[in-house]
Parts: C-alpha cells; sequence; structure tokens
C-alpha cells in the first residue's frame, strides 16, 4: 500500500512536467490538418462528453484518437469517503500514456481549488491511479487523456490514439489514510 | 451375457473413479481420449456428449456461413432469440450497461456453439418428484468471426433457455442418441468437447451432421418458449467480466443469487492487469453475500488469498468443490460471477500458490459410476493458462469446458439413465 501511495505521489509530482516519450512521431495518416479541424479538436477545457456515468468497481473501456483526445465521465458517490480513480492503456504505445484528472463539478466555485491530477509514473504498465476522499451529494469530471496531449502546447493535432480502460474502484481495505 | 460384460466394466469403472474429479493436464489428453472411445455396452443409454453438445469451429468459410443457427433462426413460436426481446432487456445494439461495461454482444454476431439438455434444471439434492422438475434445453450463442481460413470466438457469450416437456426433452436425447448409434455405432465418445460426430475427417465441421442438430433444436426451442437468457462481455482491456441477465416471463432483469439486494442485477470478476496472476481489487463487484462454506471470493485475488487465514483459505477450496457440485449448487443459489470463476481461481490460485491447499479440498462431486465411466468426465482439454471464463464455450479458438459443467452433464446422464431411458 506504501508503495501504491508513493507512486501517486510521484505521478502527480511527475505530471506537470511530464514529457516521457512524446517526440515519437506517429504515422501521418488520413486525419484533416486543416486550421478549422485543429481548431474544434477537444482540449483540456472542453473534453468531449461521454455521457458516461461511471458507477463504482465498473471497468468502461474507450479509445482516444487524433480526433477525441480528452474524454470526460462523470461520477456521482453515493456514500462519502476515499475512492481510486483508475486508468490504465495498454503497454508499449508511446502517444498513449494514462493521464487522469478529476475535477469537482462546482459551477458556484465554491471549491475552485478541488482538482487531481495523475500521469503514468511506470511506462511497464501504464497505469495511473488517484486517491482521493469524494463526498456524497456531489459530482465529479473523470477526464482522460495521454500525457502527450497535455503536453501539447502548439495547437497541434492530438496524438493520443490507442485503448484504455477507466474505473472508480473502493479503496482496498487494508490501507489506512489518516484524517 | 451383455449384462456381465457390462458389469466388468463398470467394476473397471469405479476403480478409477478416484480420478474423476480432477482435471487433468497437457499431454495425457489426447490419448486419454482415444482410449474413451471405446465400445459402448449399453449404447441405447445417453452418453455425456448426447446431453451436452459443443459444435466444432468451422475450418472452412462455407461450414462457417451453413455450420451454425443464430439468434434469428426461425423456431418454435419465431425466432430462437428475438431482437425485440433481447433489446428489452438489454437496450438497443450499442446500448452501454450499467457504469459504462459494454453492451450485449450484437445478435447478429452470434452463432449457436452449443446445445445442452437437463431434465431437471436448478434442481438440488435427490429427485422425488419427476413432475416437479423443470425440463429444459439450453442454447449457448457465441460472437463469432471466420478470417483467415479459422474461426475465432470473441471472448463473449450469450445464454438462452426453454421450457420443454419431459416428452420433449426425452425425444430430443433419443433423437441425439440415435445419431451416435448410427454414425459411431457402439463405440463411446468419450469426454466433453467439440462434438466428435460433428467433425469431418479434416477436422472441418461437419454441416450435415450440424444440419441434423439444428433441425432438432428448432423444433423444441424459440420464442414461444423462451424464458431467460444470460450475457458476459469483457472491459478492463480483457481483464474483467460482466454478468447480466433478463427473465422473460418477469419481463424484468434476472435477480442475481447471494448479491445484496439493492444491486443484484449485474456482477463482474476482475482478474487484475498481471498476465497469468489474479490481483484483481476488488476482484468481485458486489461482493457475494454466500455463507462462508460456499463463499470461494477470498481466492479471487492472490494478496487476499495469502492474507487469509489457514482455516478460512481452506474453506474457500471446499467452496470452490461445493459450487462446482450439481447436488450442492445451481445457477439458483451462486453468483455468476463466482461460479465462471472457479476454473482460473482452481489454476491461476490453487494450482500456482497453494497446491497442498487445493490438494486437500474436500467435497468434490462423485459421478454415478453405474453411468457415467471416468474417462467420460475427465477434462479432456483444460481452460489455457489466461484467464478463462467459459464454461462450455469457446476463448478465441480454444474449447474450454469447466468441471461444473462436466459434473452437471454427468449428473444429467446419470439421472437420464437411471430414472427415464434405462427403465
Amino acid at each position: 500500500m506504501n508503495t501504491r501511495i508513493f507512486f501517486l505521489a510521484a505521478a502527480l509530482s511527475i505530471s506537470s512536467f511530464g514529457s516521457f516519450g512524446c517526440a515519437a512521431d506517429q504515422a501521418e495518416d488520413d486525419v484533416d490538418n486543416s486550421e478549422d479541424a485543429v481548431a474544434a479538436l477537444d482540449n483540456i477545457g472542453a473534453p468531449t462528453d461521454t455521457k458516461v456515468t461511471l458507477v463504482a468497481g465498473r471497468w468502461h473501456d474507450n479509445t482516444l484518437t487524433p480526433r477525441e483526445g480528452w474524454h470526460a465521465y462523470h461520477f456521482a458517490p453515493v456514500e462519502s469517503g476515499y475512492v481510486r480513480f483508475v486508468m490504465k492503456a495498454e503497454i508499449g504505445h508511446a502517444n498513449m500514456w494514462s493521464y487522469l484528472r478529476i475535477e469537482l463539478e462546482d459551477p458556484a466555485k465554491v471549491k475552485p481549488w478541488l482538482h487531481n491530477t495523475a500521469a503514468v509514473g511506470n511506462t511497464r504498465t501504464n497505469l495511473c491511479e488517484i486517491i482521493m476522499k469524494v463526498e456524497a451529494g456531489q459530482k465529479y469530471d473523470v477526464i482522460t487523456t495521454s500525457q502527450f496531449n497535455l503536453t501539447n502546447v502548439t495547437p497541434g493535432r492530438h496524438k493520443s490514439d490507442g485503448k484504455y480502460t477507466v474505473a472508480v474502484l473502493p479503496l482496498d481495505s487494508t490501507i489506512q489514510i489518516p484524517e | 451375457m451383455h449384462r456381465t460384460l457390462a458389469t466388468a466394466f463398470l467394476v473397471v469403472a469405479a476403480a478409477t473413479a478416484a480420478a474423476c474429479a480432477a482435471p487433468t493436464d497437457g499431454d495425457d489428453d489426447a490419448s486419454q481420449s482415444e482410449a474413451a472411445v471405446t465400445a459402448d455396452l449399453r449404447p441405447e443409454l445417453a452418453q455425456v456428449n448426447d446431453v451436452s453438445i459443443m459444435f466444432p469451429l468451422a475450418k472452412s468459410k462455407a461450414a462457417f456461413e451453413r455450420g451454425y443457427l443464430t439468434p434469428a433462426s426461425a423456431a418454435v413460436g419465431g425466432k430462437l432469440l428475438p431482437s425485440t426481446i433481447y433489446e428489452r432487456a438489454f437496450g438497443a445494439p450499442g446500448t452501454l450497461q450499467i457504469g459504462g461495461t459494454p453492451a450485449a454482444p450484437a445478435l447478429t454476431g452470434l452463432r449457436l456453439v452449443a446445445v445442452r439438455f437437463d431434465p431437471c434444471f436448478a434442481q438440488r439434492g435427490a429427485i422425488t418428484d419427476e413432475s416437479a422438475c423443470k425440463n429444459q434445453i439450453r442454447l449457448v450463442f457465441q460472437t463469432l468471426t471466420f478470417k483467415d481460413g479459422r474461426t475465432v470466438a470473441a471472448d463473449d457469450a450469450v445464454h438462452a433457455f426453454y421450457a420443454i416437456s419431459r416428452e420433449q426433452l426425452t425425444s430430443s436425447v433419443s433423437k441425439m442418441i440415435d445419431l451416435r448409434k448410427r454414425i459411431a455405432r457402439d463405440r463411446r465418445l468419450g469426454p466433453l468437447g467439440p462434438h466428435p460426430l460433428l467433425k469431418t475427417t479434416s477436422g472441418d465441421l461437419d454441416v450435415t451432421v450440424a444440419t441434423e442438430i439444428h433441425a432438432l433444436v428448432k423444433s423444441v426451442a424459440g420464442e414461444q418458449n423462451l424464458i431467460q437468457f444470460t450475457q458476459f462481455t469483457p472491459s478492463g482491456l480483457d481483464t474483467t467480466w460482466n454478468f447480466s441477465g433478463f427473465d422473460v416471463q418477469k419481463n424484468a432483469a434476472m435477480k442475481i443469487p447471494t448479491l445484496p439486494a439493492s444491486d443484484d442485477t449485474h456482477v463482474a470478476f476482475f482478474a487484475g492487469f498481471t498476465p497469468g496472476q489474479l490481483s484483481g481489487d476488488p476482484a468481485f463487484v458486489p461482493v457475494s453475500k454466500a455463507p462462508a462454506q460456499d463463499n470461494m471470493q477470498d481466492l479471487g485475488n492472490q494478496q487476499r488469498a495469502n492474507a487469509a487465514t489457514p482455516e478460512s483459505r481452506a474453506r474457500a477450496f471446499n467452496a470452490l468443490l461445493r459450487i462446482e457440485h450439481p447436488d450442492l449448487h445451481t445457477p439458483d443459489t451462486v453468483d455468476c460471477a463466482s461460479c465462471h470463476a472457479v476454473e482460473p481461481v482452481r489454476r491461476l490460485i490453487g494450482k500456482k500458490l497453494f497446491p497442498n491447499d487445493l490438494a486437500a479440498s474436500r467435497g468434490a462431486f462423485v459421478p454415478d459410476a453405474q453411468f457415467v465411466p471416468a474417462a467420460d468426465v475427465a477434462q479432456a482439454t483444460p481452460p489455457d493458462a489466461t484467464v478463462n471464463v467459459h464454461m462450455f464455450s469457446y476463448k478465441a479458438s480454444t474449447p474450454s469446458i469447466h468441471m461444473r459443467t462436466i459434473n452437471e452433464s454427468a449428473a444429467i446422464v446419470a439421472h437420464l439413465n437411471g430414472r427415464i431411458l434405462g427403465r
């Protein structure tokens, strides 16, 4: 358990700087490279809403593409407590390194500080995980993308292109979180 | 004379019965299968392959196109599995299930890969009243595709259950026996596997024989007597299997036994992301509320199995055998995920990590040696090293038959031969 928490801390600290492997070129394909097309791509502020509400313990599979590089899911906890948000992608895809961002749905900006992010810290697993306390009655956005898109500061096309899976899981009962 | 030979055969069968509960491994299987195809001293009685029929995977495009029934095949009172009812259960094609889990398998891709007859479905213990039995035919569909000269099955399945009369049940099994006697004469067909009479000499699916069985199926099953169906699909990048079902008579989602009442219509088994291990956490969602003696879920995750006390671990290993025991448990008493996970747990937790505990477990089902030789309950094709939840269908192109299905088939044969056909 300590390993997991350590990994999370590492992932969180790396996530704002990380750019591992992102220089790898993706083969040119038939994606429209026009300015209009690029402008229409989703981004950190406007992820594609999947309309999927995650349920604790259930794994949802999806695919990120150069056109759809950010996905948003919803989660409404039934009870308050710690949960694990987990994203995993297939191993060996240089442009598909897991990146998760959890945002409290907070239109009134009562808690503007409440977002959590994690990027994959171990490319042998391509799994990233955020442990956080959630509150019953609140709603959370679970945003998935790949590390490349996060660091893709120029308005270029996304390069993430691959399958991944995402879930909200109950916290392992053996893990003790100090209050 | 006939009876004397039969008695001698049965003595031999009984002497080897001790081995029957243990799945066989590896190289012995081929020779065991060969040996099993021996003269049958009472060919008029049912064998396991007469009541549980697995269609081989086609090796030619022609056999693929003509050798399988589909949900849309015309049958009793309509189609085998009408889209109207299927969509009532799982929504329009592509509709995600609970929490974004995958849509139920698309009807258009499903093919009939197995058929099972049962004269007393979900019966536990001795049958005291035959008239109270639920006579049933179950059809197992899977998404099949034919590509590059071979058929491959998706990691999904749909089981459809049909209520039939005792006369239909008896007549159907008798037709299977007649088919065997006509083609194989007095040979025994051996343990369950892709049906030996459904293979051509080149190993392809025999469309002629398949068509005969199709006609039999279509004469007793269809929209008119469809009572329930279940499905499973994978998610979590092929590490999780999601189970649910629909009760046609109640027009409602099936309630899965032993689950919390507030969350009892879907259940999942998560194996974890490390190949060859069971590390899913949590392994089962929701967690079963079955009593300890019938609860194996601590063995679904190797860390939990390690952390368990020796006593509770031993109890969980015994629970594996209880869940596989057709006199102790039925689909009405065990949740789908636990039942389908027994074989992966035995292979990846029991054999690899706790072989002594596995060997020490007690309470395995023992087939009636009077009607089912030990050779017929061997696990001819052990499930592969991956996590394989297919109890009587295919993992990719590998036939997968769990001990639970073998035990059920043996119990059905004993019931049929002892109380119905052999009278």
